[in-house]
């Protein structure tokens, strides 16, 4: 099974690589893309006001569990 | 003062269907107090493994809370101080029982200067230090339960946590380890102990507890685990059926043997039944009192 | 930090044995060193194409290294239960799993650095000299293997191998093609909760895209400095937040 498992590992690489590999033209410079420039920032944006919403819900239900303790 | 180990109304309950919950573990209240060798013992599937994963942390209990050290099992500190034998330790198979025994001194805190030296102390203490450089993968069955035991004396941890320590050792290493276990006990470590291995765990443990069905059914040193159960046996000459008679009256055991009678009496009627074997003039041939084994007393409470 | 640094150390001779790395770092390599036969065998090709297929397969073979690696890594240390011994630490489930990540990480690292090298060499074989914004396109390749790497020791914290596997190699590709076939199919979605669905698959999966300087390393076209430094930001944020999340996953699992 390991050897079936890496075979197949190894064919799909030596067949994708190439079906990957674009024209330079395809391609274009997309660090001049408006698209992609937008996209990781909004995905950074996201990401983060995400994480700051995860931190201060944590905060909060320590304090109310902090709370309801005391009492 | 307060005990090392505390659970409160541990449970673990869980869902195999729709409207299926099996529960592994019921409502356990375990005390353990500091530099004892805690047995805990169960017949498969009593809850013994679920326990010691909720103590690890390794699952969340359903209900119900335990405490190591006075600190809460989630807390990552309580393990700073807990050694760990699981029934049947993994090790990465590329590794020496140095390396393996290094990283996990160096897990545990262990200054770097001190994690090899450290290593081989507890290779020399559980007797495979000429095995220290050998992988993992050419070691036996023993040998790396004896590693497994290393690992969890390494960093010097104030209470050991050991599912079925003696498993796969030959009758040599399981006396090395009891002796090994009774040397840590002396060292004011406390040993929480699992094992189906009952001659072992009655010589090394001061205080027992028995599970069934994830319920704790006894908890109490070996005697009192074992107390109240004792047997008196009198061996007589054949006896006639009027001393027959006049003992079945006391539920006595009687077995007729060929030419003797074999008496199962309980302690607190043997001088009813000499009055009687007296009465009829019966000659007692032996006495003798038969405490029952903690084995014999695990079957009644848990089988 | 030390104990994690422990994790990624005995990971990194884990995954350093394993047949699949051996196996793909070799091809690899093998493709690379070979794709010079090419000019034997095809009239008028030229450099660019060979630079543009060694870029694909070190891309594409740190990806896939990425998936191996990463998929099988927790999940094999659960079902041999090495991992109790471990986890019976003062170790967090947080350290483990970050500890995994960065022994994945290392070792791709290593592989993707010896398909540099090999693609390095065929340069200067060509040019006779340095590119220079090899070492760059690299440090990018590696930096989407880090992405990769995470999405992989994420999924993997819940999921079988198998599956970690095929939905990572999913991912990657949508990632690396999001841009333009699913910006596409969302400019030519006429439903609206269709259109929504495709928006928030387009807004999750990670740009994997932005990472490829291909172009650049074929044509010696000038990158700006500014968008190199806001796609590593990106790298570095998407794989904290995805190894995040796995690590949030596997507090909960009872192992």
């Amino acid at each position: 099974m390991r050897v079936v498992r890496l075979a197949a590992v190894a064919m799909l690489s030596c067949v994708t690589s190439p079906a990957l590999c674009h024209g330079a033209q395809e391609l274009g410079h997309h660090w001049d893309s408006a698209a992609y420039l937008g996209e990781m920032r909004l995905q950074v944006l996201v990401i983060c006001c995400t994480a700051c919403a995860l931190v201060v819900g944590s905060w909060i239900v320590r304090a109310v569990r902090k709370r309801q303790a005391g009492r | 003062m307060q005990p090392l180990l505390e659970t409160c109304d541990l449970t673990k309950t869980y869902k195999l269907g729709r409207n299926r919950i099996k529960t592994a573990v019921d409502r356990l209240n375990l005390s353990v107090p500091e530099g004892v060798v805690f047995g805990f013992l169960g017949p498969n599937g009593a809850g013994k493994t679920t326990t010691i994963k909720m103590l690890l942390d390794f699952a969340r209990p359903t209900k119900g809370s335990a405490t190591v050290f006075g600190r809460p099992t989630t807390d990552p500190s309580t393990r700073e101080l807990i050694g760990y034998l699981p029934e049947q330790p993994y090790f990465p198979k590329f590794l020496k029982p140095v390396e393996v025994l290094s990283i996990h001194a160096s897990l545990a805190g262990v200054k770097r200067s001190s994690v090899k030296p450290i290593a081989l102390n507890c290779l020399k203490r559980t007797g495979i230090e000429e095995y220290a450089y050998t992988p993992i993968s050419k070691l036996s069955k023993g040998l790396t339960q004896r590693v497994g035991i290393a690992q969890s004396i390494v960093g010097d941890p104030k209470m050991l946590i050991l599912d079925e320590p003696t498993s796969g050792l030959d009758p040599i290493g399981r006396r090395h380890i009891r002796d090994l276990l009774l040397e840590l006990k002396d060292e004011g470590k406390t040993i929480f102990l699992s094992s189906h291995l009952l001659s072992e765990v009655e010589s090394t443990c001061d205080i027992v507890a028995v599970l069934k069905s994830g319920k704790l059914v006894a908890c109490g040193s070996p005697e009192e685990v074992t107390n109240g159960n004792s047997v008196v046996n009198v061996e007589t000459q054949r006896l006639a059926p009027e001393p027959r008679e006049a003992l079945k009256f006391l539920h006595v055991g009687v077995e007729q043997r060929a030419e003797t009678t074999m008496l199962s009496v309980d302690p607190k009627q043997v001088y009813q039944v000499m009055r009687v074997l007296e009465t009829h003039a019966v000659s007692i041939i032996r006495i003798d009192t038969k405490r029952e084994s903690l084995e014999e007393a695990f079957l009644r409470l848990a089988a | 930090m030390i104990r994690v640094w422990l994790i990624a150390k005995t990971t990194l001779l884990e995954n350093s044995r394993k047949q699949v790395f051996h196996v793909l770092c070799l091809l690899m390599v093998a493709v690379i060193a070979s794709s010079s036969l090419l000019s034997i065998l095809t009239e008028g090709v030229k450099l660019k194409i060979l630079k543009d297929l060694c870029m694909t397969c070190m891309m594409f073979g740190g990806a896939v290294l990425a998936i191996a690696l990463g998929a099988t890594g927790i999940p094999n240390d659960v079902e041999s239960r090495t991992v109790h011994p471990v986890l019976a630490r003062p170790i967090t489930r947080v350290q483990y799993v970050v500890g995994k990540f960065f022994g994945t990480f290392i070792t791709v690292g290593i592989g993707v650095g010896a398909m540099a090298l090999a693609f390095g060499v065929l340069i200067y074989a060509y040019e006779h000299s340095f590119d220079t914004f090899l070492l760059t396109a690299t440090g990018f390749t590696l930096l989407e293997v880090a992405v990769v790497a995470a999405v992989a020791t994420a999924i993997s914290t819940a999921a079988s191998p198998a599956i970690t596997a095929v939905v990572t190699f999913l991912i990657y590709i949508a990632g690396t093609t999001k841009i333009g076939y699913l910006g596409g199919m969302i400019e030519r979605s006429s439903s609206g909760s269709v259109g929504g669905v495709y928006r928030l698959i387009y807004h999750v999966l990670p740009n994997l895209e932005c990472f490829n300087l291909k172009t650049a390393l074929v044509h010696h076209d000038v990158v700006p400095t500014t968008y190199l430094i806001q796609v590593a930001v990106y790298g570095a944020v998407y794989t904290a937040f995805v190894l995040l999340a796995g690590c949030a996953c596997f507090a909960r699992r009872e192992v």
